[in-house]
């Protein structure tokens, strides 16, 4: 990302989101605790970026957008959207009506193209809803545009009368992408878009994705838990750990010269390339700490090899270390960190990943 | 080391939905999602996926039938008489007379074409059902691969008798199903042990049955020795499944399967040269050969 986008205005800005999810029990379904699904993270997407927010399965990274674009209700922090048309509004205090008009600036892309799909409606009219309930198009005109989007993804205007399950999980994803930009969007949420996909399929979908930001001048937030799929599409990159952010660089920076001992483990934990056997896991030694019951201070510092006595009971802040890079490492400048010395794996996993100290 | 190629197939068979069928799936929803998982699994794990589908699921699924083979993999034709829409005959294959095995593979394939666009060219039978004179009538109607025989499989029902079956890939004979022929129609057995038949059933390489390390492990590293031993020309891994299974379910016991079965090939690769195959691309190889 160029200085400039960094200095200007975020089209989405959060400060300290919070999303607690009630835990029930006892005999009356009192409420026992919370899951701190999302436990204060600070995040800004300006114009024209993709944000690529990283980390395993279940740490909040997909509660964090969908609390963004308010599908979920925050339990606290700000959430501010420029809107292009209408200027700032922060949305954690939006009511629908404006919900609904802020949400013609802000889509969502689902990770499971099946279940996004509602299997009785005919692709013409997943596509065209948006475009009829805000009354842009009816009729004719509607089925052109809806032709027009489904030729964009890469399927054929024809297609609309089909239903979903005529289409495989890549297809599907196209014409979720095809929804999402029905109404001509700032910006889009893509909560894991490619995880439920092949590999081949992978690169069609986020090279598609790409064109498309190009063409709309789209803004993505791009959820993933691959660091390869992370790496190809991302302008900067938030590392988040059981609900919190804890780094945030520019790509090529954050993988190059990690600051925090996760996303040095994260790095680390890339499978080796095998030229054939092409999306594996990637897998990372210890368990990811329960976020209702997260351990005290740094909530990596059970795992972390560099862990001090400090890191057991002070949760360092989310703090800008170099300019653009930002980290939540008491150790921040003291550690020499692994990054990835090479080039990344391609997304089909064929490209060498050798991983080497820094100088 | 053993490095010679072993030919690895991963093959689905695709029923329609609903009631017409004992084999498919719950509903339509099911069956694509399950197939697009298996699809899936089978492509992250270096392989090429088979999928023989009735002309109903082709057209039923079909732009998702247009991306196989762009995608990598082949698209081949389940003839199942028992659930082929407008077809005058419901009995199995293998009891069907030869002329009733052309008329309705010939019925088959024209609502196949058009659906999919182009003939199919492999071919399976539900139950693994055949006659002495099947593979005649198949390679008679321009099919170049089947994958039909079971080795040891022997269930006078469904008219699959298999006893005394070939184990490898050899081409058909026009007149007698358990032999070796000259017909232009390479037949590609399911991996089976047919000494270890048990209730006319032998243990076959179906992902479904059992666990990883107590059934497929056991059954491949004794097939590729027995394959190895024997000087079989052309080694081969033939797995099969079905849409029924809940493949979109990672927590699926067959999902974890399928996975481990990309484990299990991966640790076999020191010794074994694994080449992905689907039937048309090994009849290339045996073609070239």
């Amino acid at each position: 990302m160029s200085q400039s986008k960094a200095n200007a205005t975020p089209l989405l800005q959060v400060r300290n989101l919070k999303k607690h999810f009630p835990i029930k029990g006892g005999l009356f379904g009192r409420t026992v605790g919370h899951v701190k699904a999302v436990d204060g993270i600070d995040l800004s997407v300006h114009d024209g970026e993709t944000l690529g927010l990283v980390g395993e399965s279940g740490c909040g990274k997909s509660t964090a957008g969908r609390t963004m674009i308010r599908l979920y209700e925050p339990t606290a922090g700000e959430i501010t959207f420029n809107d292009p048309q209408s200027g700032p509004m922060r949305l954690e205090r939006a009511g629908l009506a404006d919900l609904r008009r802020v949400w013609t600036n802000m889509q969502m892309i689902f990770q499971d193209p099946f279940s996004s799909l509602d299997p009785r409606m005919s692709v013409g009219r997943i596509i065209g809803e948006p475009l009829t309930v805000h009354g842009i198009a009816t009729g004719s005109e509607l089925r052109d545009r809806v032709g027009e989007l489904l030729r964009r993804v890469g399927l054929r205007p024809e297609h609309q009368s089909r239903y979903p399950h005529a289409f495989s999980g890549g297809q599907r994803q196209r014409i979720g992408i095809a929804r999402a930009l029905a109404l001509n969007p700032k910006l889009v949420i893509c909560d894991e878009p490619v995880s439920a996909l092949d590999v081949s399929v992978q690169a069609q979908v986020l090279n598609l994705l790409e064109d498309l930001q190009d063409e709309f001048n789209l803004t993505f937030l791009f959820i993933a838990h691959d660091l390869s799929v992370v790496e190809h599409i991302s302008d900067r990159v938030a590392v988040m750990y059981v609900g919190y952010v804890v780094e945030v660089a520019p790509t090529d920076e954050l993988f190059r010269n990690p600051l925090m001992p996760y996303t040095e483990a994260l790095i680390s934990a890339i499978p080796p390339p095998n030229p054939r056997r092409r999306g594996r896991p990637m897998k990372l030694a210890g368990e990811v700490p329960s976020p209702s019951n997260p351990p005290t201070g740094c909530y990596f510092h059970p795992r972390c090899a560099y862990a001090a006595d400090l890191c057991k009971v002070e949760r360092p802040p989310l703090r800008e270390v170099t300019p653009g890079h930002f980290a939540a490492c008491h150790f921040a400048e003291k550690l020499s960190l692994r990054g990835i010395d090479g080039p990344m794996p391609a997304i089909d996993g064929s490209t060498a990943v050798p991983a080497s100290p820094q100088a | 080391m053993n490095r010679r190629p072993v030919h690895v197939l991963f093959t689905i068979d695709c029923e329609p939905a609903g009631r017409t069928s004992q084999l498919g799936p719950s509903d339509w929803d099911v069956g694509v999602r399950a197939l697009d998982a298996f699809l899936t699994t089978v492509r992250n794990a270096g392989f090429e996926p088979t999928v023989f589908a009735t002309p109903e699921v082709v057209d039923a699924h079909a732009i998702l039938f247009e991306e196989v083979p762009t995608s990598g993999g082949e698209v081949g034709l389940l003839l199942s008489p028992g659930s082929l829409r407008d077809a005058r005959h419901r009995a199995h294959v293998g009891a069907l007379r030869a002329e009733q095995q052309a008329e309705i593979l010939r019925h088959a394939v024209e609502r196949f074409a058009d659906a999919y666009g182009r003939r199919p060219l492999s071919a399976r039978t539900t139950h693994f059902s055949a006659s002495d004179e099947t593979f005649a009538v198949i390679a008679d109607a321009g099919f170049r691969q089947s994958s039909i025989s079971n080795p040891g499989r022997v269930v006078p029902k469904y008219h699959a008798r298999w006893d005394g079956a070939l184990p490898g890939p050899h081409f058909a004979h026009p007149a007698d199903r358990l032999a070796e022929g000259s017909l232009p129609l390479l037949e590609i057995p399911v991996t089976t042990d047919p000494m270890q038949r048990r209730d006319g059933i032998a243990p076959e390489l179906r992902i479904e049955n059992g666990t990883v390390s107590e059934w497929h492990a056991p059954l491949v590293r004794a097939q590729l020795a027995r394959q190895f031993t024997s000087g079989e020309r052309w080694p081969t891994l033939v797995f099969v499944t079905t849409t029924r299974q809940p493949f979109y379910d990672r927590t699926s016991r067959v999902r974890q399967t399928a996975e481990g079965l990309a484990d299990l090939l991966e640790s076999l690769e020191a010794d074994y040269d694994l080449v992905p195959a689907t039937p048309s691309r090994l009849h290339a190889t045996v073609a070239s050969a």
